[in-house]
């Protein structure tokens, strides 16, 4: 495929990064070209990941006219790197979700790299897509790096707006997606029929209502003016008058 | 405190007492055996305006956001839309219920957006399925079609405009 890929770019003499999409059929072990793009891609990540270059520079670099610092002999791959993209969409139906965000803990800890610009009270615009970050693990194989994604999910803390976090994490946690025979029709068969239910079972139904109930419960409290002890000033004035005499 | 609480088209009363050192809660669905939470203060408590809740020998932060009624609960990566009403609450909702905000007689935007084409003027006749509004969102361009025969009784926005959610677009007659 590389190999592919390199005559395809010589023979229109491209010069500068560019990347070359193909599919690969497992079971015939076919590959189909299917689109190439003259820039990096959205997933890039994932090769800087198991390569440890930065691509980005190296881009820049060659645009300007200067060589690529590395060989391809000199480039060697290690591990495996899984990227997903965190998106401002209701899962269930695939509306984007646009707003503001309230809360926002991204994971951290070795292995996980996040892409993103997004902050408490940060405001998704409307006229972009709905991406909000790409979150980006590394593992020594796939399973293990299944295992950092999973535990990168569950610290990954957006509120205010609906993500995409709870769709991820059913997708790595799917049997077909761990073994690696899912296809392009993946979400359509498989989350087809998909309900909130079986799709927010990482939480219990009663702490929804538990929370709420009680965050209701304040609120009312707040509220209750009775506490505060406040007295209509027209009735203490009207007993001061009728006190008078005339 | 007694509340009604709607969640994902179920409903329960939901009873809230505070104590000194914990909440009772008391949770029942319809038709269900009540179940009776105690929860420790410890185990639940507000930090930076997050809720930081044990449940189960389970750790959840929880951001909740409110607005007296409709309650907003997201943790772990899911949400749940919770509507709750006191009894005082419970008794305004009856009353405004004679008052039918029916869907048909106009066309909301589902999300913020920007208008890019309106297709019908006012007084236009359109029929089922005929699209009467562009709206561009997120990359995204979405045919609004009309769900009956009907009559545009008013335009409430222009091309260009850019529209935050749940705003009237078009009323019907």
């Amino acid at each position: 495929m590389g190999e592919i890929a390199v005559t395809a770019a010589k023979s229109i003499k491209y010069e500068g990064a560019g990347t070359i999409e193909f599919i690969f059929d497992n079971s015939t072990k076919e590959f189909f070209f299917m689109e190439m793009n003259t820039r990096l891609q959205v997933e890039h990540p994932v090769t800087e990941m198991i390569t440890g270059h930065d691509f980005v520079k190296e881009q820049i670099k060659v645009a300007q006219g200067k060589k690529l610092s590395v060989k391809q002999e000199q480039i060697e791959k290690k591990g495996h790197s899984i990227e997903i993209r965190v998106c401002a969409e209701d899962p269930i139906s695939f509306i984007p979700c646009p707003g503001k965000i309230r809360r926002y803990r991204s994971p951290k800890g070795p292995f996980i790299r996040v892409d993103g610009y997004a902050y408490p009270g940060y405001k998704i615009p409307i006229y972009y897509d709905p991406m909000i970050s790409k979150l980006i693990v590394w593992g020594k194989d796939r399973k293990d790096c299944l295992k950092v994604l999973n535990r990168a999910l569950q610290e990954y803390m957006i509120t205010g707006i609906k993500t995409n976090l709870v769709l991820h994490r059913n997708i790595i946690a799917h049997p077909k997606f761990k073994d690696g025979t899912y296809t392009t029709q993946f979400i359509e068969n498989e989350f087809g029929e998909r309900k909130q239910k079986d799709f927010f079972m990482y939480v219990d139904e009663h702490v929804f209502l538990i929370s709420a109930a009680i965050t209701a419960y304040k609120e009312e409290k707040r509220k209750d003016i009775s506490k505060y002890n406040y007295q209509s000033q027209w009735k203490n004035t009207g007993r001061a008058q009728s006190m008078r005499t005339q | 405190m007694l509340f009604e609480a709607e969640s994902n088209k179920k409903k329960y009363t939901i009873h809230v007492n505070e104590g000194v050192l914990d909440w009772k809660i008391k949770i029942h669905q319809d038709k269900k055996e009540p179940i009776q939470y105690i929860v420790s203060k410890n185990d639940y408590q507000t930090l930076d305006k997050t809720i930081s809740f044990i449940f189960k020998n389970s750790s959840y932060l929880i951001d909740v956001v409110g607005d007296g009624i409709n309650y907003d609960v997201y943790t772990r990566g899911s949400y749940r839309s919770i509507k709750i009403f006191n009894d005082e609450m419970l008794l305004h909702e009856s009353l405004r219920g004679g008052d039918s905000l029916s869907d048909d007689k106009e066309l909301k935007s589902g999300m913020p957006g920007k208008i890019l084409k309106v297709l019908v003027d006012k007084g236009d006749q359109v029929k089922a399925g005929e699209p009467i509004l562009i709206m561009e969102a997120m990359k995204m361009e979405n045919e609004m079609l009309a769900t009956k025969d009907t009559k545009i009784k008013a335009v409430h926005v222009k091309e260009g405009q850019t529209v935050e959610a749940d705003v009237k677009l078009i009323s019907f007659s």
